[in-house]
């Protein structure tokens, strides 16, 4: 099982890269769930599955945007600390684990085609300076070395991060809010 | 016992810590640097983290970095194998305050034994024999000029904040005594960042015979006996004996008892070496320097002693007993080890780096290889060249020469230069086979050779 991110490498794009959107109007389906058809459907080689009963509905689609239902996933009622992306694409890291505590890395996203700021220590990446708060850093901006883009905490100590020698416009927030980020991970991809 | 152990180091010693927690059950969350991405330890762990970037400051030997990642991690202890931080007093006193148990000794015993000069005031106070040597540090080239005739020549001036080889200089007369001194006191100030200098009357033809300690947090220490590490290049050891072909049982016994003595004395816990330099007539004993950790060579103590020293490091940890087949432990066969190194002895031991495209490590009876390489793995140029320790275990110090010979024959490496062909040759020798050298003996051999020492 390849468990381990290497920030020097690019994430490895999955071979045959059954991608699925999922919308859901209400919160009668849990993640497993989602997961479990997702694999199901891949398994059985199927682009459309739609589910409707009782005012609660369920679309999955195969082969469409890979972001969109990364979003769309994140609206569900998150009772389980799984990782978003493994419900869709067969990522390098293997099938998910029922462990009660994620391995630390989160799983990899699609590989970045622009510059990124990557993490300059380990510890806990957080958007804003607390839950609720505005995040300092949000798709459109453009960031250089004066702007804090994220905190990420070490020791109990919040370290304002700031872009080591790159500068531009973010296209894309590549590290989860609150979880565990390591030297050289990724955090924010900027305009190629 | 521990549910979750980071282990704060990296190649062979990061496998071999892995294992042991494997075979008690507890998880491991390995740190790498970029260079290590493709390494066995990251492989093996359960968990990996990036720590840094190829340079071990900036990686393996960063504190927050490594406190960090075993936060994150939620981990009940770290492991620090040797080198590293191992003996930094700094960390495990981090590790106290985050509440993650080391597994060592305490801080606190970390830096009264890590600086070398206390070490030799504390044997004294524990009445272990110490060389004769000045009372503390020299301050001055007057003190040392008055320290080195009170003594008598020849001396060595050491550093005190030095470790593992590095730091000394011998002075052979009076002559040279002032530029060594100064030049030492440099290097000193440059590789520890402390140019404190002390010293000591240089034995004569030394052996470098070194007792292995085993104390557990309920007061019960023991030794279990002594390994030969006189075989050294530029204070470096390339191969190693376990029991001394040059210790009787009688220097045993009062070389052993002095070793538990001192850590009693001190209340030592968890695995510890105290190195000691015997005189050539194989009698006097001077207490030379304590490790506070695990050492490179600890698999011939565990082949000739019949035990598995990282798991009793981690049992002792989490507060267990000293187990029984450790506390009645008795020696049995003979076993050596050699250090394969990436280098190439031909061009004055350069380092060698590089991809290993084939790597072929003997077996059958009584060969143990403990490597982080296998087939295709690059190694990198930031670290020690040490690639893997050979350790070959006989019912008779013959068995075990001979068996050695033959594992080093079928030993194979492609791609890099290694340091085989050197332990080979010096396994032939008639010196080696009468368990007849000393600490100068390599260099001689190689000045023999015509190579550079």
């Amino acid at each position: 099982m390849d468990k381990r991110k290497s920030p020097a490498k690019k994430a490895a794009a999955p071979k045959s890269a059954p991608k699925s959107s999922a919308a859901a109007s209400s919160s009668n389906f849990d993640l497993a769930h989602i997961r479990e058809i997702v694999g199901l459907m891949a398994e059985n080689d199927l682009t459309l599955f739609h589910f409707e009963k009782q005012g609660s509905k369920l679309e999955l689609r195969r082969g469409s945007d890979f972001e969109a239902a990364k979003e769309l996933l994140k609206h569900l009622p998150a009772a389980q600390a799984a990782p978003v992306a493994l419900a869709a694409a067969p990522a390098p890291v293997a099938a998910p684990t029922p462990a009660a505590a994620a391995p630390v890395q989160a799983a990899a996203p699609p590989a970045a085609s622009g510059p990124t700021i990557n993490s300059p220590m380990v510890g806990t990446f957080y958007r804003a300076t607390a839950p609720g708060e505005k995040p300092f850093a949000n798709i459109g901006d453009t960031v250089d070395d004066n702007s804090t883009v994220c905190i990420i905490e070490a020791m109990k100590v919040m370290n304002e991060i700031k872009p080591e020698g790159v500068r531009g416009t973010i296209v894309r927030v590549l590290a989860e809010d609150g979880k565990p980020v390591q030297y050289g991970q990724p955090l924010f991809e900027l305009k190629a | 016992m521990f549910k979750k152990i980071l282990v704060a180091n990296r190649g062979e010693i990061a496998v071999r810590i892995i294992r042991a927690c494997k075979e008690l059950d507890v998880k491991t969350v390995a740190v790498y640097s970029e260079a290590d991405v493709d390494s066995m330890h990251v492989h093996l762990a359960d968990e990996a983290i990036c720590i840094g970037p190829g340079p071990s400051s900036e990686s393996y030997l960063k504190i927050s970095r490594i406190i960090s990642a075993a936060e994150i991690a939620n981990v009940d202890a770290i492991h620090p194998g040797y080198g590293f931080l191992s003996e930094k007093a700094e960390f495990a006193d981090v590790c106290e305050q985050c509440k993650i148990k080391f597994i060592g000794p305490s801080s606190k015993v970390i830096s009264t034994m890590g600086d070398k000069n206390s070490a030799r005031a504390t044997a004294k106070a524990a009445g272990v024999p110490i060389t004769p040597g000045s009372d503390g540090i020299i301050t001055t080239e007057e003190e040392a000029l008055k320290w080195a005739r009170k003594i008598g020549y020849p001396v060595i001036i050491k550093a005190t904040a030095g470790g593992g080889g590095r730091g000394m200089r011998p002075v052979l007369n009076e002559a040279t005594l002032i530029s060594s001194f100064q030049a030492a006191s440099l290097e000193a100030l440059k590789c520890f960042g402390d140019g404190s200098m002390y010293m000591e009357k240089l034995v004569d033809k030394p052996h470098h015979i070194e007792f292995q300690i085993v104390a557990d947090s309920h007061g019960n220490v023991v030794h279990l006996g002594e390994r030969d590490c006189s075989m050294q290049r530029r204070n470096q050891k390339i191969i190693e004996e376990c029991p001394s072909p040059k210790v009787t049982d009688a220097l045993r016994k009062k070389m052993g008892d002095a070793a538990v003595r001192l850590c009693k004395k001190i209340g030592y816990e968890n695995c510890g070496t105290i190195e000691f330099l015997v005189d050539n007539n194989r009698k006097d004993f001077y207490f030379m320097e304590m490790n506070t950790r695990i050492q490179v060579e600890h698999p011939i103590t565990e082949e000739v002693y019949g035990c598995d020293l990282i798991k009793e490091q981690i049992r002792i940890a989490a507060g267990l007993p000293l187990s029984e087949h450790v506390v009645s432990a008795k020696a049995r066969g003979h076993s050596i080890e050699c250090r394969i190194n990436a280098e190439d002895p031909s061009r004055n031991f350069a380092p060698s780096p590089g991809k290993i495209n084939l790597w072929y490590t003997s077996g059958g009876r009584g060969v143990r290889v403990d490597t982080h390489v296998y087939s295709g793995y690059e190694v990198p140029p930031y670290y020690d060249s040490m690639i893997a320790k050979l350790i070959v275990t006989g019912a008779t110090r013959e068995i075990a020469i001979s068996r050695m010979r033959r594992a080093l024959g079928e030993f194979t490496v492609e791609g890099i230069k290694t340091t085989i062909p050197l332990q080979s040759k010096i396994l032939t020798t008639g010196d080696f086979q009468g368990g007849n050298y000393d600490i100068t003996w390599v260099e001689n051999f190689l000045r023999q050779e015509g190579m550079k020492a």
